[in-house]
């Protein structure tokens, strides 16, 4: 069974159908907003229901709960029960025209931890892609058109070069990886996504980062570093063991060319409430800092009470949940 | 069938020509090159317009009415309301001024659709100025303690305390007209607005003012309009290139200014006129100003070439600080007040300690012995504990022991051979890169160097009608009030601190 529902500002009419998200109902209705991981982690897709009854499954994670008590829901994960009003704010209702593409080739594809394989990219195009720092990009599997996203890792400075971290797992992208990736193949990106960014203040920078979520960090590091940024930078590692780091020597050249940049790596624990005591004592304190997290759902929601109960502000705490696909 | 409201508005717009017989010369020029096509996002209409205003002004004054059946002025905190005779006054100045910027922007803008939103804001200020006005006549009438609401409006050209407002706002309506819009507009209006009129409001309900809360919030309503108005007349010029260098440094030059002036009077009204205070003046401060205005608008502007203020984390750090020294300072000047300055006591020495960490070593032992000294047959007052009044600097016009009596940043600078007071490092490149502006202000102290205190009340005429108790009160609960004679037997000398 279908429901009605209306979009606000213009008053689209919209069917959805039994089990669908708002979102590929809107996009099923030929209209475009902006969304990036589908997940509900990047909350780049927010909306605002004025009437009606919505259930997001718990998995909107990229909305505060004060946002969530406020109406704002993710319509990627989020499914209307009723016929309802949905205001799409300030997002611009534009006929869908599908995200850019970009050709690409793999420059590099190097593993650099036992999990993680970093792939460097040549963008074909001589403009490059432009992104902003902590932004992603969703990549096509080769021979199919589903995709995967992985955040650029590089500076905005390289538009023409990206880097990406792939975790090794049995799935259909990431089992390419020992050996349809190899330098010279092509690969076709759709971004970038994602609303991810440095945000301008006075405030030092604590970031903290597990896995492969220390992409988009590195990638605002480089940008910082390439403004002559004088905030002071605190960046949190937490990795299983020294065979577990890289970009070491990324994060060397960064902190030679930001004297406020100060890294810390700590182990990476197996239970929550280790979790807290570990960052509680590597971040120290935190009072009047923005914060950036990369990393998995599990790690980012063991780390937001403890940057909330060292002083963080809520609303100053930005993040991008990385979420496995269904392989 | 009527004709679409954006068909209308293009045709309001169309009521223009070109000037064939002369030169179309601008009554205020600019520096700035201004591009002959901008945007009005709100395309608004004045038939629309009158309609909205014409509800918001019954519903204000409707309100008033029914206050003055309920006893609503009665039950406001009597120091909410003493704060309010200085910074209400201060901000009908700031309304006034702004009533004056539009003409001159007006004048300026050779745009159409621009002036449409700024005629429109020219209307709401001149409101704004109207409701302010209604609203301080009916404390006059009915506030427990009407005096020196009586005589504000001439007050805050002689007090210090005014003359934060009066060096404040000349800004809106001097000088260069887009460095106008760029202060009124852009960073009074954008980034300070919220804090005055939306977190104000709250504290005022708090506090038992719904009057004062109808009122900021009517007028409130427009502000998104004007703020709008800013933002299409800062992309228009920024569309070229040779107007980013001038636009920084006049973003620099007023958010600075802003900090000093609207944080020291605002924080100071929204806690120190406050028995309930709903959140740190400093979290509103980064709430609104940092991540609002900073963090989204001027983020979103930067790829014009916008840059963030220098001095914002300057501005942080002095919001630790900046308005309880000035609450103090104002205290301790309260003879020459034109409103009763409360003591903080016991339970609001606990709600500053706990929200400013080191509150209590900085304050808490000089407002013990104010809270002392707050009786006449003490006979004694906190000024003569001080080592030396403190000058007024030359620029934002705040008493320059700031942020902190023991961490101040004051500092003398010399321009064309003559030496001005200044507060801050920000204050001190205002001054000298802009001198014709601040050099030709006298000071406060200089005015009465020489004089006794009583004469110097008696000169500003903050007496009430019995001609000689003082309308500046240390408390607002006194069992004896002050008068010109316990004044005199003090024999205090005011001794300008710049005086050779």
């Amino acid at each position: 069974m279908s429901v009605v529902l209306r979009l606000q500002p213009f008053d689209r009419d919209l069917e959805c159908e039994a089990g669908e998200t708002v979102l590929d109902a809107v996009l099923r209705g030929g209209l475009q907003v902006p969304f990036g991981c589908r997940t509900g982690g990047c909350g780049t897709c927010r909306m605002r229901l004025v009437e009606g009854e919505v259930d997001d499954g718990g998995g909107a994670l990229a909305l505060t709960p004060e946002e969530r008590a406020a109406g704002w829901f993710l319509p990627c994960v989020t499914r209307i029960l009723t016929g309802g009003v949905v205001d799409a704010g300030d997002l611009e209702l534009r006929e869908h025209v599908g995200p850019r593409a970009h050709a690409t080739e793999v420059v590099r594809n190097e593993r650099v931890t036992p999990e993680i394989h970093a792939l460097r990219l040549r963008v074909l195009d001589p403009d490059g892609l432009q992104f902003t720092a902590g932004q992603f990009v969703n990549v096509e599997i080769p021979g199919g058109t589903d995709t995967r996203s992985y955040s650029i890792a590089s500076a905005p400075s390289r538009p023409g070069e990206l880097d990406l971290y792939v975790k090794r797992r049995d799935g259909r992208f990431s089992g390419l990886l020992d050996g349809r990736l190899a330098p010279g193949a092509p690969l076709r990106l759709f971004g970038p996504f994602g609303q991810l960014r440095i945000r301008l203040s006075h405030r030092p920078i604590v970031m903290i980062a597990s896995g492969t979520g220390l992409a988009p960090l590195l990638s605002m590091l480089h940008d910082l570093a390439d403004h002559g940024n004088q905030r002071p930078v605190r960046l949190v590692v937490q990795a299983g063991g020294a065979g577990e780091l890289f970009a070491l020597d990324e994060l060397a050249a960064i902190a030679a060319a930001m004297p406020g940049f100060e890294l810390v790596t700590v182990a990476a624990p197996t239970r929550t409430g280790a979790l807290a005591d570990t960052l509680i004592g590597a971040i120290g304190d935190a009072r009047d800092h923005d914060a950036y997290l990369g990393g998995s759902r599990w790690s980012i929601e063991a780390a937001l009470p403890v940057l909330l109960q060292l002083g963080v502000r809520r609303r100053n705490i930005y993040f991008d949940v990385f979420t496995p696909a269904v392989p | 069938m009527p004709p679409s409201l954006i068909e209308l508005h293009e045709k309001t717009k169309s009521y223009d020509w070109e000037f064939t017989t002369g030169e179309a010369r601008p009554k205020f020029p600019t520096q700035y090159t201004i591009p002959s096509k901008a945007k009005d996002p709100f395309r608004l209409l004045v038939r629309d317009y009158l309609k909205a205003e014409a509800e918001k002004d019954d519903r204000t004054h409707g309100f008033l009415e029914g206050a003055l059946r309920m006893g609503v002025a009665e039950k406001i905190e009597p120091r909410f309301n003493e704060c309010l005779k200085l910074t209400l006054t201060d901000l009908t100045n700031a309304e006034f001024q702004a009533v004056a910027a539009c003409g001159g922007i007006i004048s300026a803008v050779q745009n159409q659709e621009i002036r449409q939103g700024y005629q429109a804001q020219m209307l709401d200020e001149i409101r704004h100025t109207q409701l302010e006005m209604a609203l301080r006549e009916y404390y006059v009438r009915h506030s427990p303690d009407p005096a020196g609401w009586d005589i504000s409006q001439r007050a805050i050209h002689q007090h210090p305390g005014g003359l934060v407002s009066i060096g404040q706002f000349q800004h809106f309506n001097t000088g260069d007209p887009i460095d106008c819009v760029i202060d009124l507009n852009v960073v009074i209006e954008t980034a300070f607005t919220n804090i005055l009129l939306v977190a104000a409001p709250q504290t005022a309900v708090l506090n038992g003012d719904h009057a004062l809360a109808t009122t900021f919030l009517s007028i409130q309503s427009d502000e998104a309009r004007h703020m709008a108005n800013g933002y299409g007349t800062l992309l228009a010029v920024l569309s070229d290139d040779r107007n980013v260098p001038r636009i920084n440094q006049s973003l620099e030059r007023h958010f600075w200014h802003a900090h000093k002036g609207l944080d020291a009077l605002v924080g100071w009204q929204t806690e120190y006129g406050a028995r309930h205070r709903p959140w740190a003046y400093k979290d509103q401060w980064q709430e609104w100003v940092v991540d609002d205005f900073v963090g989204g608008y001027l983020d979103q502007l930067g790829q014009f070439g916008i840059k963030p203020p220098s001095r914002l984390g300057a501005a942080a750090r002095d919001l630790s600080w900046m308005h309880h020294t000035v609450g103090l300072v104002f205290a301790a000047i309260w003879p020459l007040n034109f409103w009763r300055s409360d003591a903080m006591d016991a339970r609001d020495a606990d709600w500053f300690e706990r929200h400013y960490p080191g509150w209590g070593s900085a304050y808490a032992g000089l407002w013990d012995t104010y809270a002392r000294l707050a009786d006449p047959a003490e006979g004694r007052l906190l000024l003569q504990e001080l080592p030396a009044l403190p000058p007024f600097c030359q620029v934002c016009q705040l008493p320059c022991v700031i942020p902190r009596f023991d961490q101040n940043e004051r500092r003398l600078a010399v321009v064309d051979g003559g030496e001005y007071a200044v507060c801050s490092e920000g204050c001190e490149w205002i001054l000298t890169t802009w001198p014709q502006a601040y050099t030709g202000r006298k000071q406060f102290w200089a005015r009465y160097h020489g004089w006794d205190l009583a004469d110097v009340i008696l000169d500003l005429g903050y007496v009430r009608p019995d001609g000689r108790t003082l309308i500046g009160q240390p408390k607002v609960e006194q069992a004896r009030l002050w008068t010109l004679d316990d004044i005199r037997a003090l024999r205090y000398e005011v001794k300008d601190p710049l005086a050779r």
